[in-house]
Order: structure tokens, then C-alpha cells, then sequence
């Protein structure tokens, strides 16, 4: 009988060693979730990616080589190109598939690249928000299947496509954003030779050659976490330029840059925009129409070299982050419109009345 | 009696110090079909058994290659509880329930990242049926087949309310099939000495509730375990020496019928157990198992190690069980 009460007391430490650490029936954790509970989304459609906080590292201040130090990339390979002062940076897909986001100081910039590679976006983020300089990791959360970002300042939540602070003490905040590109590794060394690329040396032991989510970037069908909804006007996966102004979005398709660059000069909610895209060479961005308070008339460069892409009436030649090179007003740039590369699924989500711009409308 | 005293101290240890793992993180998985099948018992007996099992995932692989990241750990503590009643001499019945606790820890940039969920888990139950004479034939060959009930619970969520994903639920919420077959040989020269082989086949169905409104269905399941036995008498009781040679094989999950990235592998495993038997009709036991060999889809947490410890006790007769 002894021995039965001896059983009884030992299924009962079992019992309690399984279970001594979880007096919370729902799950417990220790960051991740900001200074408040509140959220500015629907907290129902904010979902545990499952790697967990920081599960995905962020990278800090990278370690860069010059292009012709770089081999792991073949000429389709996408890249996310920034330039500041007369500097310009490559950051893959390949990197940025396994950490998301890069903390840069690039020639005096203080950037967070951020990219989600379920959303296939890859925007620009300041690190000074409110005149603090902060760095952004992986919160491990998703909404829309859209990446948010938490800041290691106030551990405050961040929403990647809206833009802004969803969660935590600088909730209703929005981040200011830099002119990024997105373009084919090809495109982007023979356009900037002299830039800088993240190489592989990242400090985390990951295979960068590989793709981390199997065919998902060309499985129309395959979402991974829920969306609020699927706008199927375009096939989900297919890449596309979002410009957002004023809470509405348009979005341009590569269709309508066939046969060399085209420039498109369009009206986005009230502000004028100018286009410009290749579809060969696998860019498409979006400027405000306006250099220096005057508005432009814009055509494709000629012969001119491989960093001007278009020039004005008034003589002046772009490069493709909207900087004037060459002419009389050297030195000027383009504002970027509030637009970023994406995958359409996402931008349908986020937006529901998205127009889709038609060349023959 | 004092070995049996030091061996309630031993496995109470073992006990608390499970409860001592502060944190975890990535694909675990609750080991129901592993732990699956009583031993045989003649007509009218039954048998329980309860274990713990703690199975620690803190390497990461990609394919066969393991990364230097020991960022990321993933903990699954069980309490299976497990009762089977001999029908006949042939046809049996076992029932499994589960407690279960997951975590999730991340130890990155010098923070830590914790996630835990506790509950019931699933339930399984198998009709197994002895093809073989057991008291005449030295190869016993039991097949058996039976549902797993998803009596866990599926929709926990951090302290914030945010949905955790499937595998950091105690249960599947789904009806699987089981399917389990096996097979015992003793040899002559010693008849205390066997090899045994069981596979079983889980196949998995789909938790149409997943995320509120989405399928989830794990990968569908194939191990094969291999174990060679023998007793020896050590003082009174007879001590239990079993080497286990596992082969698993998970095919890749699905969310909404479509193939998950980074789910399912094959790995092979090796686990030495002993067991302790006061007595014909008690018995503990302890497994430690470490893989051999894994090769996963895509990048994932593969299993490091994984411990069980468990205590079976078998009667046939009415009070039988009070003469332990």
C-alpha cells in the first residue's frame, strides 16, 4: 500500500514539474508586445510568426564589399539599393530574407532597411524618430503577413506598410522614409559600379543561397498567415510599384514598362507624380513631380551613361534615385513619392479601394 | 526497499528538475505515437503506465548541415498517462492521455524572448489485436489501429491575446489515424533476450479551426523503432536493458492546403533505457535519446535531446494491486 501512495505522490511531481511554470493558462512571454496592450490594428489579426522576438536577427552596421568582391549573387538576384551623398549600398533579398531588417550608418544616414519577405517589401525607415536615433529589430509579429518591426528605443510596435507605430509609447507615430530602389543585381552594379554590397559576413551562420520559403514567392495560391482580404484583381504574388498618398493607394505594373524606360506622369490624390520604370531592367519608382518648386517634363535619357536614366526640358539628367548629376541644377533631387515595391496581395489587403493604374484608361 | 526508496528520490529529481527549465523555442511536437502500445498482458489484465517526457530542440539545421546558432530553444515537457486492458487473449485496448507544455525562448541581442502554453493535449486510443500464440510462439507479431482525439486545446494566445501558431499549442486539433504494427522475436540460447520492431503510421487530419478560420494539418508521420532487450537480475529485482534505434519521418506541414516551408525531415535516433522492476507487476524506467542523424526541410530546430522517465504498473486479478 506503501508503494501505491509512493506512486500516487510521484504522478502528482510529475503533474507539477510539467505545469509549475505556466500559472497563466493563456501564454506568457517577456517582450514583444510594447509599453501596452493597445493596439492601432486589429490586435485579432496580429499573429506569432512563430521564430519569436528577435528570432529573425536584425543586422547592425553590416559588413559591406566592393561589387567585384561579391560572388554569392547571380543577375537576377534582387537587391535594395540606397544612396546617400554620393554613396550608394546593395542589400539582397539574400541577406534580407534571414534578418528582415539592416541598421545602416551610410555617409552620415541613420537607415533601417526594412524588408518582409512574405510581403515582398523593402522600404527605407529612418532610425531618428522624434530626433532620437534608435535601431529596429524583428518583433516576430505579423499583420496582413506584413513584417512589424519593433524599435529598441521604447520597444514600441511598428507596422512596416502603414508606416507607423501600431503598439507601445510612441503608438500613432510615423516613420520617415528614404528613396530605396528595388532592382536585379544585374541592373544595380552596372548602373552604380563603385557601390558598396552586404556581403556574407554577417556575424550569424545562415545559408544565404538558399530561398528560406520554398516556392513561395512565385505560389500565387500560398499565403502563409491570414489576410483581412485578397483582392485577386491582379495575381497575388505579382511585384508591383505602391504609391500612397493620403491613406489611398495606386499601384503600377511592370506591363506598363515594357520595351525600355517608360515615364509615366500621373495624378495620385491630388499630387503629382512621375514614374519612371523597365521592366528588363526590373525597376520601377516614383518621384513627386517637382524639382525646386517647378514642375517638369521628363524623357528618357540616351547615350548619356549608364547612371542617367532620364533628363528634363531645363537640361538636367537623373539618376534613378531622382538625383540631378548632370545640368544646371546639379545637386538637386527629386522627392520621393511615398511608394514602395510589394507583392499585390499585400497592398489589396492594406488598401481596399487601391486604384490600378491603366495606360489605356 | 531502500532501492526502492532511492529510486522514487531519483525520478522525483528528475521530476523537479524539468520544472527548473526556465525557457524555449521551434517545431516539437508531443510525442503521443511514439509512446503508443503497451506490452503484451494475458486475458484480463490491465496495465498503466505514466511518464514524462521532456524533449529539448536546440539545434539548428539546415538539411543536414547544423548552424552555429544556439539563439533559439524549444521545449516539450509531456505527462502521458497510459492504461490498456487485455480483451482476450488476442484483442486488446489502450487508451493515452496527455499534459502538455510547450515553450519557446529566445536569447538574442542580450534579451530573452519567452512563450509558454500548458493544457491538456490529445488522446489516442488503439485496438490491437495478437496474431501469434503468445504462449506458445517465440515471434509475437500485434497490429493494432485507433484515432487520436483532439481533446487539446489549440487557441492559446500570449498574455497580450495574440494567437500562438500550431506549434506551440498542447494539441493538434485535428483527428488523426493511427496505425501501429509490431513485432517481437525471443531468441533460444537466451529467452530473456529479444529484438522487437514497431512502425507506426500517423496520418494526420486537419484542424479546420486553426487561427479562428484557417486549416492547419502537421505532416503525416512514419517511425519505425528497432530495440534489442535483455534482463538481468540485480539483487532482488530484475534490471532491463533496452537499446532503441528510432527512424522518424515527417512530411512538410500544410496551412490551407498548402505545403509550410521549414516543417518536416528525417531524423534517426538512438536511446539507451533502462528499467527497474521491483516486482512482475511494477516497473520504472528511463530513456535518453539523442539523434544520429536528421535531415530537415528547409531551416528548423532539430531535437538535441530527450528524456523519459515513467513508472508501468500491470494486474490481473482484483487487489493484485495492492501486493505490489
Amino acid at each position: 500500500m506503501r508503494k501505491v501512495i509512493s506512486l500516487f505522490f510521484f504522478m502528482g511531481l510529475l503533474l507539477y514539474s510539467c505545469n509549475s511554470q505556466n500559472q497563466n493558462p493563456q501564454g506568457t512571454n517577456s517582450g514583444g508586445i510594447g509599453s501596452s496592450a493597445d493596439w492601432l490594428i486589429p490586435e485579432g489579426q496580429v499573429f506569432d510568426g512563430g521564430p519569436g522576438k528577435d528570432g529573425i536577427p536584425a543586422l547592425d552596421q553590416p559588413q559591406t564589399s566592393a561589387i567585384n568582391e561579391i560572388s554569392y549573387l547571380s543577375d537576377d538576384d534582387l537587391v535594395v539599393g540606397f544612396s546617400w551623398n554620393g554613396n550608394y549600398r546593395a542589400y539582397p533579398h539574400k541577406i534580407l530574407d534571414w534578418h528582415e531588417i539592416i541598421n545602416d550608418d551610410l555617409n552620415g544616414s541613420k537607415i533601417a532597411v526594412t524588408y518582409c519577405p512574405l510581403t515582398g517589401t523593402g522600404i527605407g525607415w529612418n532610425r531618428e524618430i522624434a530626433g532620437i536615433e534608435t535601431t529596429f529589430g524583428v518583433s516576430g509579429l505579423l499583420y496582413n503577413s506584413n513584417l512589424i518591426p519593433y524599435d529598441r528605443y521604447t520597444d514600441s510596435n511598428w507596422c512596416q506598410i502603414s508606416l507607423s507605430c501600431v503598439n507601445g509609447t510612441l503608438k500613432g507615430s510615423r516613420v520617415s522614409t528614404f528613396t530605396v530602389i528595388e532592382t536585379t543585381w544585374g541592373t544595380w552594379k552596372m548602373m552604380f559600379p563603385n557601390s558598396t554590397v552586404v556581403n556574407t559576413n554577417t556575424g550569424f551562420s545562415r545559408n544565404y543561397r538558399l530561398y528560406p520559403y520554398g516556392d513561395y514567392r512565385t505560389n500565387h495560391n500560398a499565403l502563409l498567415f491570414p489576410v483581412n482580404r485578397m483582392d485577386e484583381r491582379i495575381p497575388a504574388k505579382e511585384r508591383v510599384l505602391a504609391v500612397i498618398e493620403n491613406e489611398k493607394a495606386r499601384v503600377y505594373q511592370f506591363k506598363e514598362f515594357e520595351g525600355g524606360t517608360n515615364i509615366i506622369t500621373d495624378n495620385v490624390d491630388g499630387k503629382d507624380i512621375v514614374i519612371i520604370g523597365n521592366k528588363e531592367k526590373n525597376f520601377i519608382i516614383a518621384f513627386e513631380n517637382m524639382l525646386n518648386g517647378a514642375q517638369q517634363n521628363y524623357t528618357v535619357a540616351s547615350g548619356s551613361g549608364n547612371q542617367i536614366v532620364f533628363s528634363d526640358t531645363g537640361g538636367n539628367g537623373y539618376d534613378l534615385f531622382g538625383n540631378v548629376i548632370e545640368g544646371p541644377d546639379k545637386g538637386s533631387r527629386l522627392l520621393k513619392a511615398t511608394s514602395f515595391m510589394a507583392y499585390w496581395f499585400s497592398i489589396g489587403a492594406f488598401y481596399p479601394n487601391t486604384t490600378i493604374y491603366n495606360f489605356g484608361n | 526497499m531502500s532501492t526502492f526508496k532511492a529510486l522514487i528520490i531519483a525520478i522525483c529529481f528528475l521530476a523537479i528538475s524539468g520544472s527548473l527549465y526556465g525557457q524555449t523555442c521551434c517545431s516539437g511536437g508531443v510525442p503521443i505515437s511514439g509512446n503508443l502500445g503497451m506490452p503484451y498482458g494475458s486475458s484480463g489484465t490491465w496495465q498503466f503506465s505514466l511518464s514524462y517526457d521532456i524533449n529539448v530542440l536546440k539545434t539548428l539545421k539546415e538539411g543536414t548541415e547544423v548552424l552555429d546558432d544556439d539563439a533559439r530553444e524549444r521545449i516539450t515537457q509531456s505527462v502521458l498517462f497510459q492504461t490498456g486492458y487485455s480483451i482476450s487473449k488476442r484483442f486488446s485496448a489502450d487508451l493515452l492521455l496527455s499534459y502538455v507544455k510547450q515553450e519557446r525562448t529566445i536569447r538574442q541581442f542580450d534579451n530573452t524572448d519567452y512563450v509558454s502554453t500548458g493544457g491538456i493535449g490529445d488522446a489516442a486510443l488503439l485496438i490491437k489485436y495478437t496474431f501469434s500464440d503468445p504462449d506458445r510462439s517465440k515471434v509475437l507479431v500485434t497490429a493494432a489501429a485507433g484515432p487520436k482525439i483532439p481533446t487539446g486545446k489549440t487557441d492559446f494566445t500570449r498574455r497580450d491575446g495574440i494567437p500562438l501558431n500550431a506549434d506551440l499549442q498542447p494539441g493538434s486539433g485535428s483527428w488523426d489515424g493511427l496505425f501501429w504494427i509490431n513485432g517481437l522475436y525471443k531468441f533460444n540460447f537466451r529467452p530473456n533476450f529479444n529484438i522487437a520492431s514497431t512502425v507506426i503510421y500517423s496520418l494526420k487530419g486537419k484542424n479546420n479551426k486553426y487561427l479562428t478560420d484557417q486549416t492547419y494539418q502537421f505532416g503525416n508521420e512514419l517511425q519505425v523503432l528497432v530495440s534489442l532487450n535483455d534482463n538481468f537480475p540485480v539483487w532482488k529485482s530484475i534490471l532491463d536493458a533496452t537499446l532503441f534505434l528510432r527512424y522518424r519521418k515527417a512530411l512538410t506541414d500544410r496551412f490551407n492546403d498548402l505545403n509550410m516551408p521549414n516543417t518536416g525531415g528525417e531524423w534517426i535516433f538512438l536511446a539507451p533505457s533502462l528499467g527497474y522492476n521491483i516486482s512482475q507487476n511494477l516497473a520504472f524506467n528511463a530513456a535518453f535519446e539523442v539523434p544520429l542523424y536528421a535531415n530537415v526541410t528547409g531551416t528548423q530546430l532539430s531535437p538535441t535531446y530527450r528524456l523519459n522517465v515513467g513508472v508501468f504498473v500491470k494486474f490481473n486479478r482484483k487487489n493484485e494491486l495492492l501486493k505490489l
